[in-house]
């Protein structure tokens, strides 16, 4: 599979305050054409951050380095035009529809507003295609929809509105944030369900990110699992469950609730997340996790190919086939 | 809604003059003791002894069909007093709101969009000009661009037409000031909080170039509160241009009214204050209309606050 994206020892640091703080500290992932990576870890841990480095949206003042390749082309350096050219080969669809749909625009001018502006086609072509779109993510009577306003339509529907715009620029890489988790329970499967056909028809490569594993399991072809900035564990979805590389992913997939869940599994991991600005010298994960050693206080892991994934544990090696049964027993 | 906001604010100017201090018999006679004839002529003409509720309804209906009332000191239509008038605050007025709308909202926008020097001249300069009391600076402008450089002339309205643009500038500026520093402080604020948006990222992350960004999402959002706070702004601008027609010697309703006022001439000061109520009431009323046509989530009256 040839590699789309190449995130290669990416370091964000973002100023707060007077002074910066590090967000991602040596983020490597490849996404190749046409294929679905997920992104999980608690909140806090820096997905939203990789994937806003990806598109080029970080916040003002971010000092970037290491290396972002899309196509062969280094992005970290883009400027003016080629920047936007680079950003019309990529989509984003944001955790919040309502914040990121300008409210006193109609939905008509969301829609097609970069097909009219960068591609020059004229209003009524735009808004056919735009119709056409909203049909096919489930939006029936797009001609009357594109007279509306956001705050007309609800969250659920919101989101489609912003998946068919995500699809209307024909991306190669569709980012996605978290998209149904500010929606409620019953349109979240529906949307879901939406953007992972639509994603397969059209051969988009995806960046896919959830807090829940399951979730990712279910729509990706793989997964990483990113701990206080770094990608922690890297491997195909579904083998994270039963072959799990890094401690931190065993204790995300004991903590993950079932039908049978309880509250008291739901606590499995002891201690509170870290952001990568308060993690120790040594491993980020070293003090709530059940294997430590002293080593581990004091060596910063690498992230080592082993098996058919890669992980970033000093044990991992020596772990491997214990870990999915111990954790849960914890 | 508008209606009754007129009615209600005429009834408390009205009431307000009629239980204020002073009797217009007095004011009249020049302080000597008029003979009771006389005082019984002089009330049957200008029915001081009816009702007062009888006096107030045949103000306002005299109100509707133009008539104010007559001034008694000066023996005129009080609607001819303030037809000669209206035009130079009406002038002063319009001519400070353009002031404020170009250099306020141009100010602001430049500060937020150029961080650095542009941003820190405009935050001082509108920290000055907000300091200024609008007499203090009438006062210091004229002592610099009449008296020392004699760019502009020192008093009076001058000719109508373009002579009156010219002697209006300095009254103009001196009336905008303090309110340009708060409409460019407003304006700089709304900005830089619309480019915060999650919206704006999203038309940045679809390649659009910035300055449409800028101009369909940064500034059409932030002209909805923008215009509330100029709106407002220049509607007080009715009140405080007294202040700077006396400052500059130009005889507009203002100055007259705080002249009729210390005259006790009651009929002439409720007519200007009616005036003045109206005018501000309109004002709100087109920002109201302004805001409902900027922003599709707001109906009609409704105006957020
Ligand atoms: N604008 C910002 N300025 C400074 N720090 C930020 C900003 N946004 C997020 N962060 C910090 O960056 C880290 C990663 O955030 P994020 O990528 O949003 O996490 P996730 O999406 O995994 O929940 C967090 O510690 C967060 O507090
Ligand atoms: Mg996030």
């Amino acid at each position: 599979m040839s590699g789309l994206v190449e995130l290669d020892g990416l370091e964000v640091d973002l100023r707060v305050g007077g002074s910066m703080r590090p967000v991602l500290s040596g983020t490597t992932l490849q996404i190749g054409r046409g294929e679905a990576v997920g992104l999980v870890g608690e909140s806090g841990s820096g997905k939203s951050m990789t994937a806003r480095s990806i598109a080029r949206l970080l916040p003002e003042g971010a000092e970037v380095r290491g290396s972002i390749r899309f196509d062969g082309t280094e992005v970290t350096s883009l400027r003016g035009a080629d920047l936007r050219a680079y950003r019309r080969r990529i989509a984003m669809v944001f955790q919040d529809p309502r914040a990121h749909v300008n409210p006193v625009r109609s939905i008509g001018d969301f829609l097609t507003e970069e097909l009219r502006t960068n591609e020059g086609v004229p209003r009524a072509e735009a808004e056919r295609r735009a119709i056409e779109l909203l049909d096919v993510v489930g939006i029936p009577d797009g001609a009357r929809r594109l007279r509306q306003y956001p705050h007309e339509l609800s969250g659920g529907l919101l989101q489609r509105v912003m998946i068919a715009s995500a699809l209307l620029s024909e991306p190669e890489l569709l980012l996605a944030d978290e998209p149904t988790t500010a929606l409620d329970v019953t349109t979240q499967s529906d949307v879901m369900a939406l953007l992972d056909e639509l994603r397969r028809e059209r051969g988009l490569a995806m960046l896919f990110i959830t807090h829940d594993l399951e979730l990712a399991g279910a729509v990706c072809d793989r997964t990483a699992v990113m701990y206080a900035g770094q990608i922690v564990e890297e491997q195909a979805a579904d083998a994270l469950y039963t072959d799990p590389l890094h401690p931190y992913t065993a204790a995300l997939v004991a903590a993950r609730p079932d039908i049978d869940a309880t509250a008291a599994r739901l606590a499995a991991i002891p201690g509170r997340p870290l952001s990568a600005f308060e993690a120790p010298p040594g491993c980020a994960f070293a003090d709530r996790c059940p294997f430590s050693e002293d080593r581990c206080e004091s060596e910063r892991p690498a992230l080592m190919p082993i098996a058919a994934g890669s992980s970033r544990c000093l044990r991992a090696e020596e772990l491997r086939g214990r870990l999915h049964l111990t954790v849960s027993d914890v | 809604m508008l209606i009754g906001t007129l009615l209600v604010s005429s009834f408390v100017i009205y009431s307000a003059l009629y239980l204020a201090p002073g009797n217009p018999i007095a004011t009249l006679t020049g302080g000597r003791t008029p003979s009771p004839e006389a005082v019984r002529i002089l009330e049957e003409r200008y029915h001081l002894n009816d009702p007062f509720l009888v006096r107030y309804w045949d103000w306002l209906t005299g109100v509707l069909h133009g008539d104010f009332g007559v001034s008694i000191p000066l023996r005129q239509d009080v609607s001819t007093l303030i037809a000669e008038r209206i035009g130079i605050t009406l002038g002063l007025v319009v001519y400070a709101a353009i002031i404020i709308l170009i250099l306020g909202i141009g100010a602001g926008i430049l500060a937020a969009l150029r961080p650095g020097l542009i941003d820190s001249s405009v935050i001082v300069a509108s920290t000055i000009s907000a300091a200024l009391p609008s007499f203090i600076a009438a006062i210091v402008l004229l002592l610099v661009f009449s008296v020392q450089l004699g760019w502009f002339p020192a008093f009076g309205p001058g000719e109508a037409g373009l002579d009156r643009i010219y002697h209006l500038t300095l009254p103009a500026i001196a009336l905008a000031l303090a309110s340009l520093a708060i409409v460019s402080r407003v304006t700089r604020a709304c900005v830089r909080e619309e480019l915060r948006r999650e919206h704006v990222q999203t038309a940045t992350s679809r390649g659009i170039p910035r300055h449409l960004v800028i101009r369909r999402h940064v500034l059409r959002n932030a002209a909805i509160p923008i215009t509330t706070v100029a709106g407002l702004t220049i509607a007080s601008l009715i009140a405080l241009s007294a202040v700077v027609e006396r400052a500059f010697a130009l005889n507009g309703l203002g100055a007259y009214l705080i002249q009729a006022a210390l005259s006790k001439d009651f009929a002439v000061v409720q007519g200007i204050a009616l005036v003045l109520v109206v005018a501000f009431v309109v004002t709100n009323t087109v920002i109201d209309i302004l805001y409902a046509l900027l922003d599709p989530r707001v109906k009609l009256g409704e105006r957020a606050s």
